[in-house]
């Protein structure tokens, strides 16, 4: 299948900082692509060059299969946007807000009118559409910012970090709305630096930094790459110098430590971790409480590519 | 016209700014335009009469003669002669002018006059607030020459006898006519008063909307979402403007419709097509705060910026462009700089629209060329806002996010 998006060889310089140092990217159709980062990683940079925002130095950009130029109407009229900082007329009422950008993308008014109130019904703002955006909470705030960016049904839809300063409440209906919307057929690009989200609404993710793409692939494709594997937490009671320097010398085991109640330890790919680990235990007569294994996270995956932190 | 009517709506949201902005602003325009004298009330001349008076220490036949001509002169109030009730009767006003004849001065006066001794003093006082003191003092001044006059050319005569030479040689007057002449006051300057005091009304109004309008499509985020959309940016920008002159030609309608409405009486005799000049001179000047209103909007100005703006800018522009008081009453720096402002090509374009008695080409070539020169204003800050907007649309496209949030949009 054709990609929605195909991004090559991009290079964007803002003076003698590289913003993007030929960045590739190919999404396919139907798929709710994540892109992770931390700021100033390029994401919201590679989003402006899509949407010819910015202007780029070198490379390609192609949207449903056509080069995407500023004047190419037809293409953006296929795009929605939702933009990380809320992009409304505060003098317009919540209706006026919605119907004024379908109306930059649906000219017809009977069309449009019924897109309106499905995007108002999307977001669940049907007992606010009389309201001016001031008189809204943050979250009604960012509900508003997304019927705007979807009112006109468009197949591609770029959320850029859509739950910035949103509540948990909200940031749940905001992601659930994501997914209602790719299965409704639209394909989404979805910037966050929130790696739960990531994590939990994306078919595919690509890790940035400096500009540059470190990984791409599905969440478990992902942690595939990375050395690390399990974590296996275990209440003991004590643990000596001899317990850990036994579990360091396990293959599959990167690394242990016991903090005065509870052993862990780091482990690398492997099928017995968790066996091996607790038969060391058992060896050296430490009695143990309970066991937790957690499998490698987003966050390991980021620390491991990147080498830091993603809120760095 | 999604666009032209979100911008309306913008407008229509603030609908304080037209009340007060245009309503009140122009209402304030009649009653000050009604209350200030143009000089266009009757062809008689009035002499004005000041309030003086006299507290006569020597009551000779001089003294009274004196203030019995100051009497016809201006209006005689009673004092008493003590300090406080003297200082309180000037700075009171109750008295413009206060002379103090002392003892003996009737008899001293003379007999300088006849010998060429030193003159007496009088003692005078005036009123700080008025020249009426000074006049009152000229015309001590004019009697007492007459008096000195009188005497010495009769050294023998009697006191009442060069008394009655003065009075008779004072009863002299000059006849006062009033001539009106083509660039005389006359009673369409007071339309053409209100219209210039509207440069106040029509510059803060239109640079608040307009401000407000222009500001809430330039703020960052929707400007850039605008952008991504298929509208493209002309017709966008075709749009907005078109909102804006509709705003600005509003606020014009209105202004020019309650001058209309107040003093429309006093354009009897003017021809209606100079009626039309000055009126569409009110139209270009309105393009001047239409082009700041743009600018403001460029730079992404709050509503409370706009509303500084348009308050400072319209009353210093109308200060200086000579709206409120005439610019030949100013000093010349002030004349000087009052041609770099607008307002004053506009007001001079507006006196000479309301004084034309046949409208030609030749004879509104002035009032084009004045009005030509208020649109070349508008034109510059135009080429400056556009400038403006796209040195601060650039400085937002730099670093993504973090630099759209911190252009303040």
């Amino acid at each position: 299948m054709e990609d929605i998006i195909a991004v090559d060889n991009l290079v964007k310089r803002y003076g003698d900082v590289i913003a993007l140092d030929h960045f590739n990217l190919h999404i396919a159709p139907g798929e709710v692509f994540g892109l992770l980062g931390p700021n100033g990683s390029g994401k919201t940079t590679v989003i402006n060059c899509m949407l010819q925002l910015l202007t780029y130095d070198k490379g390609s950009i192609s949207l449903f299969g056509e080069s995407m130029t500023p004047v190419r109407y037809d293409l953006k009229r296929r795009v929605g946007i939702v933009p990380q900082n809320v992009a409304v007329f505060e003098e317009l009422t919540v209706r006026q807000n919605i119907d004024y950008f379908c109306a930059l993308y649906v000219p017809d008014k009977g069309r449009r009118a019924a897109l309106v109130d499905e995007a108002i019904a999307f977001v669940g703002l049907e007992d606010y559409v009389r309201f001016r955006p001031r008189k809204l909470s943050g979250g009604l705030l960012r509900r508003l910012n997304i019927a705007c960016g979807i009112a006109h049904k468009p197949e591609l839809i770029f959320f850029d970090e859509p739950t910035v300063a949103v509540d948990p409440q909200s940031r749940n209906a905001i992601l659930e709305g994501i997914l209602r919307l790719n299965a409704q057929g639209s394909t989404i690009v979805y910037t966050s630096h929130y790696m739960e989200e990531v994590e939990d609404i994306c078919t595919r993710i690509m890790i940035m930094d400096q500009g540059r793409a470190l990984a791409t692939g599905t969440n478990d494709e992902l942690k595939a790459m990375i050395g690390t594997g399990e974590r296996i937490r275990v209440e003991v009671d004590a643990a000596d110098d001899a317990v850990l320097r036994a579990l360091r010398a396990l293959p599959c085991v990167a690394g242990a430590t016991f903090d005065g109640a509870v052993l862990e330890t780091t482990c690398g790919n492997g099928q017995h971790n968790v066996a091996d680990v607790l038969a060391v235990l058992a060896t050296h007569g430490v009695a143990t409480g309970r066991i937790y294994a957690e499998p490698p996270t987003l966050n390991d995956v980021f620390l491991e590519v990147t080498g830091k932190e993603l809120r760095d | 016209m999604q666009a032209f009517k979100a911008a309306l709506h913008v407008v229509m949201d603030h609908p304080v700014y037209l009340l007060v902005y245009v309503g009140f602003l122009s209402l304030m325009g009649v009653f000050i335009t009604s209350s200030i004298n143009l000089g266009i009330d009757g062809s008689e001349f009035t002499a004005s009469k000041a309030p003086f008076a006299v507290i006569d220490r020597d009551s000779s036949e001089l003294s009274e003669s004196l203030a019995a001509f100051l009497g016809e002169q201006g209006e005689r109030v009673e004092v008493t002669d003590d300090p406080f009730a003297l200082q309180d009767a000037v700075a009171t006003g109750q008295a413009r002018y206060l002379l103090v004849v002392p003892q003996g001065y009737g008899d001293e006066f003379i007999e300088s006059a006849r010998t060429g001794a030193e003159e007496p003093v009088l003692e005078s006082t005036f009123s700080y607030g008025t020249m009426a003191g000074t006049l009152v003092d000229e015309q001590v001044n004019q009697y007492l020459g007459l008096v000195r006059a009188a005497a010495a050319l009769e050294p023998d005569a009697s006191m009442a006898s060069v008394l009655a030479r003065a009075d008779e040689a004072a009863a002299k007057a000059a006849d006062v006519e009033t001539v009106q002449t083509p660039n005389s006051s006359k009673p369409a300057d007071q339309f053409a008063f209100y219209l210039q005091w509207g440069t106040y009304t029509m510059t803060a109004a239109i640079v608040v909307c307009v401000g407000l309008l222009m500001a809430a499509f330039n703020r960052t985020d929707l400007y850039r979402r605008n952008l991504v959309s298929p509208m493209s940016s002309l017709r966008l920008g075709m749009q907005k403007a078109a909102a804006s002159l509709l705003v600005t030609a509003l606020v014009w309608a209105i202004t020019c419709g309650i001058g209309l409405a107040a003093f429309g009486s006093s354009l009897a005799g003017v021809p209606p097509a100079a009626v039309a000049l000055a009126l569409g001179g009110a139209l270009v000047f309105a393009l001047v705060p239409l082009t700041i209103g743009f600018l403001l909007g460029q730079l992404g100005a709050s509503e409370m910026v706009a509303n500084a703006v348009g308050n400072i800018a319209g009353m210093v522009m109308s200060f200086l462009g000579g709206a409120w008081i005439s610019i030949e009453l100013m000093g010349p720096e002030i004349q000087t700089l009052s041609r770099f402002i607008p307002t004053s090509w506009y007001t001079e374009a507006v006196s000479k629209s309301v004084h034309l008695t046949d409208v030609t080409l030749s004879s509104a070539a002035p009032v084009l060329a004045n009005l030509g020169v208020v649109a070349l204003f508008a034109a510059a800050l135009f080429a400056v806002a556009l400038v403006a907007g796209r040195v601060r649309m650039r400085s937002a496209e730099a670093g993504g996010n973090a630099a759209a949030s911190m252009t303040g949009a």
